[in-house]
């Protein structure tokens, strides 16, 4: 992609024109790797702050010459000519009440309007989109506690279930600490249904889920049960379970102005709040819950998303998703068998009931697998050697040390650096014979430069912050943050020490070592009682991210993550699940049919995203709502190519 | 820009005089400061705007709402921008290049500079600037306002930023040169 078509697109995504996953990833690529291009973004976003944060013009009082000459009308029109015309009485400047000291940009409080399409004569006023992200990030960083509770009102899960309702709570404590209950309060149709009853917790790098998992459309407790899945080191293992972070300040939200539109300000909840629209593709941190497990219903990448954040602290109030209009959803609603749907109608919305910033009590987010910290200077003789740290921490302050047990590779060190929700881990082990980098970085992950090393770049994912792995004879570090890409690299230049390049990994094809986890993806493998084959070719873009491998109910199973390479922060990975079975389940979907795969038949159901078959004892299937059917079969095909 | 409330734009078509100075509160605005960039003269933004409505009055009639009315009262506002424009040609009256006195002055080189830079480059790609950045129309909307075709108005949006950027960068240059 070439500059002249890099900054068009930029431009027509400001004004809020769609395109395509692939391009818009393009975009974002050309951008990461052409400054010439940034600053035509930046510079583009500051003339839209600066026509749209104007001081206030003295618009004149038309409103009764022209009344009276419309009075009138009928007869000749004469214009008024000046000096002839009755003057309007003298315009006052239109004095707004000011937002308050969170966007007071060095403007005169109380006499700035915000000129363009959202004066509202009531009194409020709107504000910059680069104003409200420089904000939410100040707020990421101050936040060391809050508990919020919610409620969630679903609609168009299934005609037999209309609308649902469902309540949650949610609990956070620096550093790190987290707890997300969902409780399902829905009346459903018998007593057989399975609630979307959710738990989360984060600890550290620990992670417990708690959710009804593989759930079709119809919830029964033979096909949809509750798992319990703990994850004692969420840095080398997929937790699958998406970061919940955004629920206390929506801080990758906002991380970027691109695709975001500040529309105004008003009343939520009687707070002063700012309203910010976007599509459900970039909303997705908001909505981690319907990742966790459970049955939602499905949702267009385009469809319409209004978020109000409180202007004081920066926490989401509420937020709504509204069906796109236009062909593309039309079409996506005939793919999936479903009817159309009015675009002001909101088909999920998520309200803050109350919020308070009192720190929890420990006990809230007691984990029996987290690691245990040390204290930092105990931390070399735990692990027995001194840990590589970074003399820049972008003002971040170590907050944690860990020695985390098991893996391979020897012992491990974990330093955490945060302030508020921002943190950055620091993971390193001195011998690691694992093929691949150590780390959940993929080997076709962006090589960057680093002073007078390499590292290996991953942009963030649902379910993790931006990674970086550097390796050297010596050592091998692995950081995770949710720091900006370009902090994160300058905390990752001062690290003494010069990475290495890897061989490259096209010459040992794409997913010789199955991708992002190497060791882990081969590990599950050899630990799984049933023999699967690890898909060899991907559609163009496509790359393994992690391996699971659970117990329920006695059913060993296995997950695969496969995402684009470079996604989006909100884009949904495509799920491939694996068990032993003889025989496809029931289905309560209400569109299924039969596609050839290879010589097999797979059943597939629009409505839920999910292409299932049996091959070889195993049965497996493919969750990706919203994504082509082809896709599916090009992935599905790669599966049974290797079997 | 919303669209009023449709019952009250359904009263104003019927001659409720009522409904249509709700409409015209609500526009007002708007309108002045879209006239006022076209014209770049406040006595004759004035009589554009109160040109624009009157017209509007008398065409309310003619709306049939399969375009949103932002965009159909933004068109008859250009109308008349031009229609004046062209009585100023031809009656040789030369107007001060305004500025349009602010209420209060938050920073008057930054609006200083982007003034001069709107004022620099030329109606064709102000107009879908105006329209799209500072009122808030979409690309459709624009295209229905301006009469040309969709992609037309999307190269002509993009090309105003980037000369509105080259002209701000230039702007940057000279202050670092001093």
């Amino acid at each position: 992609m070439n500059c002249d078509r890099a900054q068009a697109a930029v431009s027509e995504r400001m004004d809020g024109e769609r395109m395509p996953s692939r391009a818009a990833a393009a975009v974002d690529a050309h951008l990461e790797g052409c400054a010439d291009c940034r600053a035509f973004a930046e510079r583009a976003s500051h003339v839209r702050t600066a026509v749209r944060i104007r001081p206030a013009e003295r618009i004149p009082d038309l409103v009764d010459p022209i009344m009276a000459e419309v009075a009138r009308v009928g007869r000749p029109r004469t214009l008024a000519r000046p000096g002839r015309r009755r003057r309007p009485p003298a315009a006052r400047p239109r004095m707004l009440a000011p937002l308050g000291a969170a966007l007071a940009v060095g403007l005169v409080a109380g006499s700035v309007v915000v000129g363009g399409p959202w004066q509202h004569p009531d009194g409020h006023t709107s504000a910059s989109a680069a104003d409200v992200i420089r904000r939410v990030g100040v707020a990421a960083r101050q936040v060391e506690a809050y508990h919020a509770t919610f409620t969630i009102e679903e609609r168009g899960l299934l005609p037999s279930v209309p609308e649902r309702s469902l309540e949650a709570e949610l609990w956070f404590a620096t550093p790190g600490r987290y707890r997300f209950d969902v409780h399902d309060t829905t009346s459903y149709p018998t007593k057989a249904w399975t609630p979307t009853d959710l738990r989360y917790v984060e600890a550290g790098t620990a992670v417990m889920t708690k959710a009804p998992t593989g759930c079709p459309t119809i919830l029964l407790p033979s096909e949809c049960q509750t798992t319990r899945r703990v994850v004692r080191d969420r840095f080398a293992y997929s937790t699958e379970a998406p970061l919940v972070t955004d629920l206390v300040v929506p801080l990758d939200v906002l991380a970027d102005p691109r695709g975001l539109t500040v529309e105004r300000t008003g009343t939520v909840l009687g707070r002063d709040a700012v309203l910010v629209q976007m599509s459900f593709a970039r909303a997705a941190p908001l909505f981690p819950f319907l990742q966790m497990g459970g049955t939602w219903r499905p949702f267009f990448p385009g469809d319409r998303v209004e978020l109000w954040v409180d202007a004081t602290d920066w926490s989401p109030l509420r937020w709504t998703v509204y069906p796109a209009e236009g062909p593309e959803r039309a079409d996506w609603e005939l793919l999936f068998g479903r009817l159309p749907e009015p675009s002001d109608t909101p088909i999920l919305d998520v309200t803050v009931t109350s919020t308070d910033h009192e720190i929890p009590p420990s006990s809230r987010f007691a984990l029996a697998h987290a690691a245990p910290t040390v204290p930092v200077s105990e931390l070399s003789k735990r692990v027995g050697f001194h840990p590589v740290t970074p003399t820049a921490t972008e003002d971040l302050a170590l907050t944690a040390a860990a020695a985390p047990r098991g893996g391979e590779g020897g012992p491990q060190s974990l330093i955490t650096y945060s302030s508020g929700l921002t943190y950055l881990r620091v993971s390193e082990r001195r011998h690691w014979n694992g093929a691949g980098l150590f780390g959940a970085v993929d080997e076709a992950a962006e090589r960057v430069q680093l002073g007078n090393g390499v590292a290996y770049y991953e942009p963030a994912g649902a379910e993790q912050g931006r990674r970086l792995a550097i390796h050297t004879n010596d050592t091998n570090l692995y950081l995770e943050s949710n720091l900006s890409r370009q902090d994160l690299l300058a905390v990752a230049a001062s690290l003494p020490l010069n990475g290495q390049a890897l061989p490259d990994p096209k010459s040992s094809g794409p997913l010789e070592e199955a991708g992002a986890h190497g060791r882990t993806l081969a590990g599950v493998q050899a630990r799984t009682s049933f023999s699967f084959d690890l898909p060899d070719r991907l559609p163009d873009g496509y790359v393994v991210a992690s391996a699971d491998r659970s117990t329920a109910r006695g059913v060993e199973s296995v997950t695969l993550l496969v995402r684009r390479r470079n996604s989006d922060p909100g884009a949904d990975p495509v799920r491939i699940h694996l068990e032993a079975a003889d025989a496809l389940p029931s289905t309560a979907a209400a569109d299924p049919r039969w596609v050839p795969l290879g010589g097999l038949k797979a059943r597939w159901s629009p409505s839920t995203g999910r292409l299932e078959w049996i091959a070889n004892g195993v049965y497996r299937s493919i969750d990706a709502p919203g994504v082509d059917l082809r896709v599916l079969i090009g992935i599905a095909a790669s599966i049974e190519a290797s079997a | 820009m919303q669209d009023p409330d449709p019952r009250v734009l359904a009263r104003a078509r019927e001659g409720d005089l009522d409904a249509f100075e709700d409409i015209v509160r609500h526009y007002q605005a708007d309108v002045f400061r879209f006239a006022w960039h076209l014209v770049r003269d406040r006595t004759t933004a004035e009589d554009v705007t109160q040109d624009a409505f009157i017209r509007a009055f008398r065409f309310l009639g003619s709306y049939r709402g399969d375009s949103p009315f932002s965009s159909w009262i933004m068109r008859i506002v250009r109308n008349c921008a031009m229609d004046a424009l062209r009585r100023q040609k031809s009656q040789a009256v030369r107007h001060q290049d305004e500025q349009l006195r602010a209420g209060s002055v938050a920073d008057p080189v930054a609006r200083a500079e982007l003034d001069a830079a709107l004022r620099a480059i030329t109606p064709q790609h102000r107009e879908p600037f105006l329209l799209i950045e500072v009122f808030g129309l979409s690309y459709a909307e624009a295209s229905d306002v301006l009469g040309v075709r969709v992609g037309t108005v999307k190269s002509r949006m993009h090309r105003a930023r980037q000369a509105l950027c080259r002209a701000l960068a230039d702007d940057e240059d000279t202050e670092e040169a001093r």
